[in-house]
């Protein structure tokens, strides 16, 4: 009998999916750098966020059953374990309140200048907490809805805007130095398709242990589609002008209009910005809360939610006394942030696991021998 | 502002403490009680306006003036 804790191997996919389409709507970090050639960065970003994934998917797949701070533990003993496992729920920490930092400016940003960032966090991350406290089960459920909607939303865009878009905007191509592309697919390689390392959290939750691979790498590869038909249609319809804006994707949308039914189309976009944004931060806020429980072997981290989500809103509150350092933050510091997490991290954990098992089985065979 | 401060926490406080009493989970309990003063002192201190330094500024600052690894 499937305990309630238990998700399946497509919830995981759409569940993948639809935390990466979280970060396809951010594209402003991306699009001051690579311009209009974003399209073909997601591409190669995609290809290194998949290479830098499979370091952690081999690594839980020598632990299916633990989570990655436990496996920490396991891996560099005790006490260095903890420290570094503690600086994974501080990084699950810090993507929770980026994230709803992001929503927060977008909401009193574009949608209601008006009102106060905390009261919008405070609602945001209450929802979310309730999310967090029914479990994980919950949030992958939900994951099949947001997945479906955001598709409709994209499509739907995508289709009303082809008389707005002129491909020519594209061109012209491959035309910016070397290093503004290395940069550029540094950045999609971590923030969109590394973030994903919340996921690991999860796994011991899935059913079907063997097929975890081929449906997180599925989930990758859907999202990178969705990302590349997001930032053609983002160029193909404002060209330059979308490089300097802050949400080119919410600029494109308010320039749909049919004649005077079908205009103001970008509250479409608003909508499923702040349920796929409200699904990211769940998941993040699901592993922070779980990596507490774990970290301080505590039994359950349900009565902890709370306090969580408050430490989240004060925090997303101080991270930035202006949107401007955001915008540095994003391109310059948060590549070799995320880097460190998703890449660096559970690479030198791997290294010494497989160090550890060939050690472990030479000296097995030498006792088998003598 | 701090009234409607103090009284969300002793909600949340009344809500979460008692099962964890009953169930007599003291390691819990004693958890709790820490998440529950940090996030009591950083709301406060945030409501009182005093200027609380982020991390994401430490991490900015080990990052770039540190480790120079920033890419500008």
């Amino acid at each position: 009998m499937a305990s309630t804790t238990d998700i399946t191997s497509k919830q995981l996919t759409f569940a993948v999916s639809s935390f990466i389409f979280g970060s396809t709507l951010l594209a402003c970090f991306v699009v001051g750098v690579s311009r209009q050639d974003t399209w073909f960065i997601v591409v190669t970003g995609a290809i290194v966020g998949i290479i830098i994934s499979l370091i952690y998917l081999n690594l839980m797949g020598i632990y299916p059953d633990k989570t990655i701070v436990e496996v920490n533990e396991l891996v560099f003993g005790k006490v260095l374990g903890k420290i570094i496992s503690v600086l994974y729920v501080f990084y699950f920490f810090t993507g929770a309140t980026l994230n709803a930092r992001d929503l927060g400016n977008f909401i009193t940003g574009y949608i209601m200048p008006e009102t106060p960032i905390v009261a919008v966090l405070i609602l945001f991350i209450g929802i979310c907490a309730l999310a967090v406290y029914q479990g994980i089960n919950t949030i992958a459920r939900i994951s099949v809805l947001v997945f479906f909607l955001y598709l409709l939303g994209l499509l739907s865009s995508f289709v009303l805007l082809i008389k707005e878009m002129d491909f020519s905007r594209l061109l012209p191509s491959f035309t910016l130095p070397l290093a503004d592309y290395i940069q550029a697919t540094h950045i999609i390689a971590v923030i969109p398709f590394g973030e994903v390392i919340a996921f690991t959290m999860v796994f011991k939750n899935i059913q079907d242990k063997k097929k975890i691979k081929r449906s997180f790498i599925l989930g990758i590869v859907i999202a990178a589609v969705a990302m590349i038909m997001i930032s053609i249609k983002d160029c193909a319809v404002l060209g330059s002008v979308g490089q300097m804006m802050l949400q080119p994707t919410y600029q494109s949308d308010t320039l749909i209009s049919y004649g005077d039914t079908l205009s103001r189309a970008e509250v479409m976009f608003s909508f499923i910005f702040v349920i796929v944004l409200f699904f990211k931060v769940s998941v993040m806020y699901y592993a922070f809360a779980y990596g507490i429980k774990q970290v301080c072997k505590v039994q359950s981290y349900k009565p902890l939610v709370l306090l969580l989500g408050v430490i989240i809103i004060v925090e997303a509150i101080l991270l930035y006394s202006s949107v401007a350092e955001n915008l540095y933050f994003g391109p310059n510091i948060a590549p070799a942030y995320v880097t460190l997490f998703a890449a660096i991290l559970p690479g030198i954990t791997l290294i010494i696991e497989k160090i550890k098992c060939t050690y472990l089985k030479s000296r097995d065979k030498g006792l088998l021998k003598s | 502002m701090i009234a409607l401060l103090l009284i969300a926490f002793m909600i949340i406080a009344y809500v979460n403490v008692p099962p964890l009493i009953r169930e007599k989970q003291w390691h819990d309990l004693i958890v709790y009680c820490a998440f529950f003063t940090a996030a009591l002192t950083l709301s406060v201190l945030l409501v009182l306006g005093v200027n609380i330094p982020s991390p994401i500024k430490g991490v900015q600052y080990v990052i770039k003036d540190i480790l120079h690894l920033n890419y500008k």
